[in-house]
């Protein structure tokens, strides 16, 4: 019988399955800030945090976080909330 | 001279002059009236409308009310600054996240739109531009203060 619902094991794939968080380039914000925040927000060491932060910047977006979809919305509304201009993808 | 933003028992101690105060204050209005999303995409399904829009639903009224609460927190403790007041550390994240706000909303005003603006000259001629610089300023103090709180 035909339904509009997902298969039980479609949905929980897609709740199960990883997402990336990705964090893009932008001109104005402050690079030292961009480095505070993903400190704060995840708890990368200075210099991961710095790492992470010349990756946006120079190839214009990098992967900060990787999990479940929920957490990864979460961590995108955070980084919005900071003013940073994130995104998620499937991995 | 007087640092704006210094580490203090407590928090981070603002000391603002009454200019400073003059020039901030006008802030979380203009803000308001600009918008949170005219400054920042916040997509976060690029590739999935329906997706985003549930996203956006759920969120929306969650982002308004916490921009709101660190607009409000910057208005109350603006005041009090001209004597030299402390901000708890959550306080002082409401400072950082409106500083960052002013600027990004100042920078789509005035339409920048890549690297290297900093760099461009016309501080004379535009206001705006000459309050984007100052208020970087401002930002990177505090944000030098807020990092040396985190562990290393």
């Amino acid at each position: 019988m035909a339904t509009s619902r997902q298969p039980q094991h479609v949905e929980d794939h897609q709740a199960l399955a990883e997402w990336h968080v990705v964090v893009w380039n932008d001109p104005v914000n402050l690079m030292e800030y961009v480095v505070y925040v993903f400190r704060r927000l995840f708890g990368y060491s200075r210099e991961d945090a710095t790492r992470l932060m010349l990756e946006v910047h120079t190839e214009g977006r990098s992967v900060v976080a990787s999990g479940p979809r929920e957490r990864s919305e979460m961590q995108c509304f955070e980084l919005h909330r900071h003013g940073l201009w994130a995104t998620m993808e499937q991995t | 001279m007087t640092e704006t933003f210094a580490a203090a028992a407590g928090g981070v101690r603002l000391e603002l002059s009454e200019w400073q105060i003059a020039v901030l204050r006008p802030l979380p209005a203009r803000l308001l009236e600009a918008g949170f999303d005219a400054a920042l995409p916040t997509s976060v399904y690029p590739d999935g409308p329906d997706d985003d829009a549930e996203f956006q639903r759920l969120m929306a009224g969650e982002r308004k009310q916490a921009r709101a609460a660190d607009h409000a927190i910057v208005e109350a403790t603006l005041d009090r600054a001209a004597d030299g007041v402390v901000l708890s550390t959550g306080e002082a994240e409401s400072w950082l996240r409106v500083l960052g706000e002013a600027r990004l909303v100042l920078a789509a005003q005035l339409g920048i739109d890549s690297q290297g603006w900093e760099n461009d000259g016309g501080l004379e001629e535009s206001p705006d531009l000459a309050l984007l610089h100052y208020l970087g300023w401002l930002h990177g103090g505090l944000v030098d203060v807020l990092a040396d709180l985190l562990p290393a």
